[in-house]
């Protein structure tokens, strides 16, 4: 992919988290792997609202080296899952609700609706150990917890989706939020009956 | 902020909600009841108790001064990096009737290492003492920040943090990050990754 558009739809795709509720202020990221070395990332603490294409930042992959505005804090992350699922171009790492109301329980989600099993690529999505944030074990925990889906949540802190492209990624995130909040409403019909 | 950049931005808060509500929909509703901001070193600007904010103008501003017995006078002469205030009444804050232990990393960033009740007025000082949202025994809380924009975010994120508290509940309930953890994270937030927005450029 071009460089130039890559950017053009990080930056995009940013403040389409904040609108869509997916994130608050300056929270979460999101990349695109532009070739099998590199992936152009949103910068770390910037609110997205005034971030412009430029200030997206090129990153290889493999040595996490980087020129100018530092790249979002879980760079690591986004890395680890295009080494380890070399097909995905997009990741997006949210703090989504219902996500992470199942996340701070510890919990995995058990997808009930067969679409939404299609679409994220598994009948449970799995939860990855509580870690601190941008610590070596929440990247190699997280990518674990993927594993062949399309998404992980993270104990007490988010979720992480994946994709092959933005569009994607953003289906898989929307579907993730969806099913979180039907497994919720399950427990609740188990627990009090309807 | 001078007494005229207060007045402004008092004016301007129910369109701001309003505006920057849409994208957090999910987590909850959050009325605000009432706003103090600070003005100038020695006062502060506080809005009208009981009418609507989308309906207030400058004449229904009241100015008091820094020391007083009000518990907006008090959080603004003890916390003198806080410059807003907000009374609110939120769909899930509400509900919550103990201290919520740090159960999200944004939580613990933005609010402080947990969020306390207090059961009265006089405790309202203790309770926010090192964090940015408590909840009152009557249900509505106060949230603050360095600027209404911050006000606002620790808002929405006590909303966010209660119904996560509340809905765990069905799944086992939430599980708390370890308590130094959760402290570290907010340190690392005031002191590193807050001042990013302005140095990362």
């Amino acid at each position: 992919m071009d460089i130039r558009e890559a950017r053009k739809i990080v930056c995009s795709s940013g403040q389409r988290l904040v609108r869509e509720g997916l994130i608050a202020r300056t929270w979460g990221n999101v990349s695109i792997k532009v070739n099998d070395r590199q992936m152009i990332i949103t910068p770390s603490g910037r609110k997205y609202d005034e971030l412009t294409p430029e200030d997206m930042v090129l990153v290889d992959i493999y040595t996490l080296k980087y020129e100018g505005i530092k790249p979002s804090s879980e760079l690591k992350l986004h890395c680890e899952i295009y080494k380890t699922r070399p097909h995905i171009r997009s990741v997006i790492h949210t703090h989504q609700m219902y996500a992470s109301i199942v996340a701070a329980a510890q919990k995995g989600v058990e997808v009930i609706n067969p679409e939404h099993q299609r679409i994220l690529g598994g009948k449970v999505i799995r939860s990855a150990p509580y870690a601190l944030p941008n610590s070596r074990a929440i990247t190699v925990d997280t990518a674990k917890a993927i594993g062949s889906s399309n998404a992980a949540l993270m104990a007490n802190h988010g979720a992480v989706c994946i994709g092959v492209d933005m569009e994607d990624t953003f289906h898989v995130a929307k579907t993730l939020e969806a099913a979180c909040e039907a497994f919720i409403e399950h427990k609740k019909h188990q627990k009090y009956g309807s | 902020m001078n007494l005229q950049s207060a007045q402004l931005q008092l004016l301007g808060a129910h369109q701001y909600f309003e505006t920057q509500s849409a994208g957090y929909q999910t987590w909850g509703k959050v009325n605000f009841l009432r706003i103090a901001l600070r003005a100038g070193k020695d006062q502060i600007l506080i809005s009208h108790p009981d009418k609507p904010l989308s309906e207030q103008t400058l004449a229904d501003f009241q100015l008091l001064p820094l020391r007083g017995e009000t518990f907006y006078q008090k959080i603004f002469f003890w916390r003198s990096g806080i410059n807003a205030v907000l009374l609110t009444y939120q769909e899930y804050a509400s509900q919550v009737k103990e201290t919520i232990p740090p159960i999200l990393d944004d939580q613990a960033q933005l609010l402080g290492v947990n969020v306390r009740i207090a059961r009265k007025e006089i405790d309202i000082l203790c309770t926010l003492f090192g964090r940015y949202a408590t909840i009152l025994g009557n249900g509505q809380s106060i949230c603050i920040g360095n600027s209404l924009e911050d006000a606002f975010v620790a808002a929405q994120l006590l909303e966010k943090t209660s119904k996560a508290f509340i809905e765990a509940k069905v799944l086992g309930g939430a599980k708390s990050i370890n308590i130094i953890e959760a402290w570290a994270m907010q340190q690392f937030y005031l002191l590193k990754y807050s001042k990013e927005a302005s140095k990362n450029k």
